[in-house]
């Protein structure tokens, strides 16, 4: 300032500058001080990874994370995706694995068994956050009693239908159960509407059991007891059932497309959207897609039913989560679990702003109950056309998959979906298919 | 006028060659280029799809029966890798703004390859071609047997290696394990190649006082340029598709070479094939580029009179 | 000097001689030695031991020495025996494919034609894409819904309807075949073509002269130059075919079924989805087995063919 401007200025506004400059300059030492304090508290750098799933919108949480926590500074890495789970392995043998990091829950029972995980329970707050979660997403965030994560996402197996096809062949009731399915296609077929109204991915991939399993669910049927013995084919016959409707749904009555061996619900879902079948079945963050105009051809008509199975039973679909884990050879526990807290829990203000930012922006399911009554949530879900009531209940319902968290579960499944595709390619019987799949969950369990 | 000899001998002006209006050169050149224009198009026609597609909007590309000529065509893909921020894709602004980047280090990855396969492959490819010694054939079988276990079963313990040399994320543990991946072949190759060079056209260079690194250099080399080409291009090539091993030795983009960089344009929410398709398009670039200027240089190689005696 | 001396003394020097080469062969093979070495050796001992053991990562503490337990386990089980045919069906098509194309593209790429130039550059285009970003290409190519390939056949009037090409085992497998022969036909091109340019144009012209017609020619002239080519030609397409894994994980995943699971796509899921790292790397080691078998194979048959130490 030139001893011009000085002079020019009233005298209240000079004092107030004064005051403030020195007010400013007092808050900058004051700052520094705090910061110099800060440093000699040590800041803790913890090492933070996951999926690249969209790493941007992660980088802005963790920025917000840090600026809430100033004494922690997080290093996020995004791995790449589709290796996630080979890479991590082999960063946990070399020791370079992070302090918290993302989990799937198939893998959660191995990698707890090979030591690399620690249980969170008793740490502050989480009490209360798990009285929040979805039974269902809870519960696949424990092994052996005792909790290893919080949730990233939760979500669960969406039965869809076309409802101007419905429409179109006079159908006026939604289908409740398979053999109504069954109709409604044997309709939707001779009204010409749909060559192969049920359109549904069977190529193996990880976790490709969905659909099964939520069938077996929405039948009230079980496929192992709590000793994670299999109680099919034989104690419980709705896994056969289940199958043997399939079959005769894609050879005998010609309603389910025998193209569907080789694609798988990704592509699926991209088929559905560009306007062919009718039923589908898929991820519940397929549902928004399917009603945005700019992504789907049939943006406005896709709904959602509650999950078809053998009988109209109020059961609800497979349910599933991915967590936040903790490392076992964390050197930051408290850094790393208030990392955990804030991204798979609440933020200062007490909001789920992560999981709401999933949801909003991606339409990444959400874990906790209460978010169900969030306006701006609400106002989305109402505008992807989403029937609240069939949602809420479905979620509520939902289950988890009986043996997902042995640590054999991801061989076991690869080995029935081969199993179905057998049954579906007219190789071998769904009874034989389903006691080969029992043999080999036997087997393995016993060598596990 | 050109002249023609032929079979037996004769010659004849090319006035007398001429039947149909052609040359008996371009008569000559009609099968083999039928045979070329087939060629080019079992190469070209699966490329096509990619290159169409970069070209569509997402919806456009999944449409039954498939657009053979987008219908409403855009070069809005192209324009993400420009300007990444101001993509409309669901996701993969990430994937798009990393992709020069990776480009970049994929070409650092590849050139650094190929050039350490060519020097340490002429000296190893070169003992093992004019030198009778002991241990000459074990020495072939060691470096070839080194390559017969899959590379699955390598990674977990490569990676620790690379983490004690401290090498992680670092683009120089990518070269070091091409090189030790390509090396064995390119050794082989050039053995191969080198011995089908005359040894009279060393002796002549010794003759007139040339040290063996001259000799090298300016006889050895020189002649078998095409061979060096050849494994050069295996070595950058191998380099430059490799997957497996980029993922699990790069993190960040520090190393992150281009196949790494292009995976994440397909997540388990969505592919954005479209995007895909035109990171597929910029990714041949390099490559072609590069084989263009050396398929040159082969040929004026050869026309150099490398091999006249 | 006598002459039994002088004839000693001659025989001393060329031994000298021999001696120093030697020395200088290993001396030039040193840096090579070294790179491989560092970065092979451990891994490949590590393979090794781990293979003999009972090492499953979700069990860590259980390492328990099994000699050759896994092995035998790993030729017990059917599965086993299905992808080796599977890996070998693909391999042989795959291999015989690319040598005759790439023999028959190099023949070509050899002649002057207009645009020869543009041509060679494009061999490398297939080489040159990404391996997701191909794998991905020949998924929408074979797509059963809207996929390339049935758009065309059916607008050629070839195909009535769309056909699933990945959903039916045999039709996977060749699919997949094809896939990945466009993709390696560069390879062994590129190496065709650079040894086509060595042979000299004399022993074409003499045997020309001779009389001998294309096939002849071929057989007596280009084929026994080409044959050292070719055996690594042969080498590193089994080796490659044998690896295949991109294609497999993007297209079929190992099915329909079985239909498509490959030795090493075996090893993919026994070491990495079922943490089993014993039993994986003993299928590693049992491609290794087999790869070294088919390398045999050819050698015997290539490689005194065309020996010619000039």
């Amino acid at each position: 300032m030139t001893s011009k401007d000085r002079s020019s200025i009233p005298t209240s506004r000079r004092e107030f500058l004064r005051t403030s400059t020195a007010a400013g300059v007092g808050l900058g030492l004051g700052a520094a001080g705090l910061l110099r304090s800060a440093q000699a508290q040590a800041t803790k750098t913890i090492a933070f990874q996951g999926w690249a799933f969209e790493p941007q919108v992660v980088e802005a949480s963790v920025k917000r994370f840090m600026a809430e926590n100033p004494d922690i500074k997080v290093i996020y890495t995004p791995l790449d995706l589709q290796l996630y789970p080979e890479k991590m392995v082999a960063l946990f043998n070399a020791g370079t694995q992070g302090d918290a990091f993302y989990v799937r829950d198939t893998h959660l029972g191995a990698w707890v068994e090979a030591g690399w995980m620690q249980p969170i329970d008793g740490m502050p707050g989480l009490a209360e956050l798990n009285k929040d979660i979805y039974p269902s997403v809870l519960e696949s965030l424990k092994y052996n009693g005792k909790q290893y994560g919080v949730p990233y996402y939760g979500d669960i197996y969406l039965y869809l239908y076309d409802k101007s096809h419905l429409a179109q062949a006079g159908i006026k009731k939604v289908p409740s159960n398979l053999e109504e399915v069954k109709n409604a296609a044997l309709e939707i077929k001779k009204a010409n509407i749909q060559q192969y109204p049920i359109l549904k991915g069977y190529k193996t991939n990880t976790d490709g059991l969905d659909e099964f399993w939520s069938m077996v669910f929405a039948s009230g049927g079980h496929l192992f007891n709590p000793a994670m013995d299999p109680v099919f084919p034989n104690e419980d016959k709705t896994a056969v059932m289940v199958l043997e409707w399939m079959l005769e749904a894609m050879h005998n009555w010609k309603i389910l497309d025998p193209r569907g061996l080789e694609i798988d619900e990704t592509q699926a879902r991209d088929i559905y959207l560009s306007g062919q079948g009718t039923f589908a079945s898929n991820v519940g963050n397929v549902f928004p897609r399917a009603n945005n105009p700019a992504l789907s051809k049939r943006a406005g008509n896709i709904q959602m039913m509650k999950f078809p199975g053998l009988k109209s039973l109020d059961k609800g679909p497979m349910g599933w989560s991915r967590l936040y884990g903790m490392s076992s050879k964390t050197k930051e526990k408290d850094a790393a679990w208030r990392l955990l807290y804030f991204m798979g829990g609440k933020d200062k203000a007490g909001t789920y702003n992560v999981a709401k930012d999933w949801y909003l922006k991606y339409g990444v399911g959400f874990p906790f109950m209460s978010m169900e009554k969030d306006p701006d949530i609400v106002a989305a879900q109402k505008k992807s056309g989403y029937d609240l009531d069939v949602l809420h209940h479905q979620f509520k319902t939902a289950q988890v998959r009986e043996n997902v968290l042995t640590t054999w579960y991801a061989e076991w499944d690869r080995f029935t979906q081969q199993q179905i595709q057998n049954v579906l390619l007219r190789q071998i019987k769904p009874a034989e298919a389903m006691a080969a799949s029992a043999k080999k969950a036997q087997e393995l369990k016993k060598n596990a | 006028m050109s002249t023609a000899r032929l079979d037996d001998g004769r010659t004849m002006t090319a006035a007398a060659n001429t039947r149909f209006g052609m040359s008996r050169e371009t008569r000559r050149s009609l099968l083999p280029m039928a045979g070329a224009i087939f060629f080019a198009l079992y190469v070209l026609a699966p490329f096509c799809w990619l290159l169409l597609t970069s070209f569509m909007h997402e919806q456009d590309a999944l449409s039954v029966p498939p657009q053979w000529i987008p219908k409403h065509p855009t070069l809005s893909n192209y324009m993400t890798f420009i300007d990444p921020a101001g993509t409309r894709a669901i996701v993969g602004s990430r994937a798009a703004e990393q992709t020069f980047p990776g480009m970049v280090n994929s070409l650092i990855a590849a050139t650094a390859t190929a050039i350490l396969n060519l020097i340490l492959g002429t000296l190893a490819g070169y003992a093992l071609a004019r030198y009778r010694f002991r241990g000459r054939g074990g020495l072939l079988g060691l470096y070839l047997g080194s390559r017969l276990l899959p590379g699955i079963a390598l990674i977990v313990p490569l990676y620790l290696t690379i983490k004690n040399f401290g090498l992680l994320d670092h683009l120089s543990a990518l070269i070091v394990t091409y090189v030790s991946f390509t090396l064995p072949f390119t050794i082989w190759l050039l053995k191969n190649y080198f011995q089908t060079i005359p040894r009279t056209l060393e002796e002549a260079a010794y003759m007139d006082g040339a040290t063996w690194f001259q000799m090298l250099w300016r006889v050895l080399l020189p002649a078998a340029f095409p061979g060096l080409i050849s494994a050069g291009m295996f070595a950058f090539m191998t380099a430059w598709n490799d997957y497996l091993f980029a993922v699990i030795l790069t993190s960040t983009m520090a190393a992150k070479t281009l196949p790494v960089v292009v995976a994440g344009f397909a997540t388990d929410v969505t592919t954005e094939r479209t995007l895909m398709a035109t990171s597929g398009v910029l990714a041949i670039i390099p490559p072609l580029v590069l084989a263009f200027v050396f398929q040159r240089l082969i040929v004026q190689g050869l026309t150099s009179g490398a091999v006249k005696d | 000097m006598t002459e039994l001396s002088l004839a000693r003394g001659f025989a001393r020097r060329r031994s000298r001689i021999g001696y120093d080469r030697a020395r200088f062969a290993w001396l030039l093979n040193t840096p090579a030695l070294v790179a491989i070495t560092l970065l092979a050796a451990y891994p490949i001992v590590y393979s090794a031991w781990i293979s003999l053991h009972r090492y499953n990562l979700k069990r860590p503490n259980v390492f328990r020495f099994l000699g050759l337990d896994n092995y035998a386990t790993i030729v017990a089980a059917p599965e086993f025996w299905s992808a080796l045919w599977i890996t070998v069906q693909f391999t042989l098509l795959v291999v015989i494919t690319v040598s005759v194309l790439g023999v028959l593209v190099a023949l070509l790429l050899n002649q002057k034609f207009p645009g020869r130039g543009i041509v060679r550059t494009l061999v490398l285009l297939p080489w040159a894409i990404p391996p997701v970003v191909n794998g991905l290409m020949w998924q929408w190519i074979y797509d059963s819904k809207i996929g390339a390939l049935n758009g065309l056949l059916v607008s050629l009037g070839v195909l009535s309807e769309y056909r699933g090409w990945l959903s039916e085992p045999m039709s996977a497998l060749l699919a997949l075949a094809f896939a990945d022969v466009w993709n390696v036909l560069p390879l062994a091109v590129v190496l065709l073509l650079a040894a086509l340019q060595k042979i000299p144009a004399e022993l074409y012209e003499s045997a020309r002269m001779d009389g001998a017609g294309p096939f002849q020619l071929f057989r007596h002239v280009t084929f026994p130059w080409l044959a050292q080519t070719l055996l690594v030609v042969l080498i590193l397409q089994t080796l490659s075919a044998i690896r295949a894994f991109d294609v497999i994980y993007v297209l079929t995943a190992g099915g329909p079924g079985t239909a498509t699971t490959t030795l090493v796509w075996k090893t993919y899921l026994t070491t990495f989805e079922n943490l089993d790292f014993g039993l994986g790397n003993a299928y590693a080691w049992m491609v290794s087995l087999i790869t070294f078998g088919f390398a045999l194979v050819y050698f015997r048959v290539l490689w005194r063919r065309g020996d010619f130490e000039t």
